[in-house]
């Protein structure tokens, strides 16, 4: 794996929480869906990168 | 949508901090947590994609070369053709830490470019080509450290100084200099500045002859950090960075969008609320049957 794909993952982190930030004041609310948003996306980003890992061979 | 129990003080004042700097429209506002989370995740991305694109994936202009006999745009004469750069509309957004790109863009289009003259000595590091200005020109790769220094203390469009040369084979020369000089425009995106000046040298047979010296020195950090640059320094940063280069200025780019996000819950206050409503169930939820006796 590219040391490239790992930014993701600090680049999603950060993300998630200044976006969950924007929709909620709430420091609980704001931490909660934050966490979720970053899991979804890297689950997402998961599948999509063994989807294109799987095409490539 | 506006809480009562969200306290935004002077929106407009608020979304103004929050541009010029990403978390200082909430700090003003007391939102000390939002505003802590702004300013890091934002400027920390920034950070990033800019050490990431060796620090200089910002700026506001594309110079193109439009004088047809100045072989690069460093060493155009008139004013260059610019052209907007849009990635630069999103990286503005991030604030103070891409503004000097609007500065550096005025001190271009405000500065005439005299680029055969020399202001005052240079003293810097060397890297480019020795060649013989007539018959096969052959040429030689040179590093070293170069001397410059106009031939009067006001400027002159004539340099004289020295260059302690090491050649391709590591073997060591010191050469002089003297005659006309073409320097690279002082302001310019790129941390090499362009020289072109004539060198006394030697042919093989051991004769006098006048060479060609092509090159670049240094340029001061305040005179090319995220300063409008060409298409050539573009190819440049991305041979040398690779992937880098691009990722890093996405990544800017992302900051500043992010920080809009931020300029607007600074003006109006979170979209969704305070965070402690009661959450409405989707109407395409299907609704338990009820039972019927």
């Amino acid at each position: 794996m590219q040391l490239a794909v790992v930014y993701a993952i600090p680049l999603t982190a950060g993300i998630s929480l200044v976006y969950c930030a924007s929709r909620f004041e709430m420091p609980e609310k704001i931490v909660r869906s934050a966490v979720l948003m970053f899991v979804k996306t890297i689950a997402a980003l998961v599948a999509l990168y063994l989807i294109l890992l799987y095409l490539s061979r | 949508m506006k809480d009562p129990r969200v306290r935004l003080r002077n929106p407009v004042v608020a979304a103004l901090l929050a541009f010029a700097i990403p978390g200082a429209g909430h700090w003003y506002q007391g939102r000390r947590f939002k505003a802590a989370i702004y300013s890091v995740c934002i400027l920390t991305i920034f950070v990033w994609g800019m050490i990431l694109g060796g620090g200089q994936p910002v700026y506001s202009q594309l110079i193109y070369r439009s004088e047809g006999m100045a072989p690069t745009a460093q060493l155009q004469a008139s004013a260059p053709r610019m052209k907007f750069s849009f990635g630069y509309a999103a990286q503005v957004l991030v604030g103070a830490p891409a503004w000097p790109a609007i500065i550096q863009e005025m001190r271009i289009r405000n500065t005439d470019a005299r680029i055969d003259w020399i202001d005052g000595p240079i003293e810097s590091d060397f890297q480019g080509l020795l060649s013989s200005e007539f018959g096969d020109r052959t040429s030689k790769i040179v590093t070293g450290t170069i001397s410059l220094n106009p031939a009067n203390e006001q400027g002159s469009s004539i340099a004289t100084g020295t260059l302690h040369a090491v050649l391709a084979d590591e073997s060591v020369r010191d050469y002089s200099l003297g005659g006309d000089i073409k320097l690279g425009r002082e302001v310019f995106g790129s941390p090499r500045r362009e020289v072109r000046c004539f060198v006394a040298g030697q042919d093989d047979e051991g004769r006098e002859v006048r060479l060609q010296l092509e090159g670049s020195v240094s340029r001061s950090f305040v005179d090319w950090f995220q300063a409008p640059r060409d298409t050539l320094e573009l190819d440049r940063l991305n041979g040398a960075l690779s992937q880098n280069f691009d990722i890093g200025s996405v990544f800017t780019w992302i900051a500043g969008l992010l920080n809009l996000l931020a300029i607007w819950d600074a003006a109006e206050g979170p979209a969704y609320g305070y965070g402690d409503e009661e959450e409405i169930p989707d109407d395409d939820e299907p609704t338990p049957a009820k039972k019927t006796d």
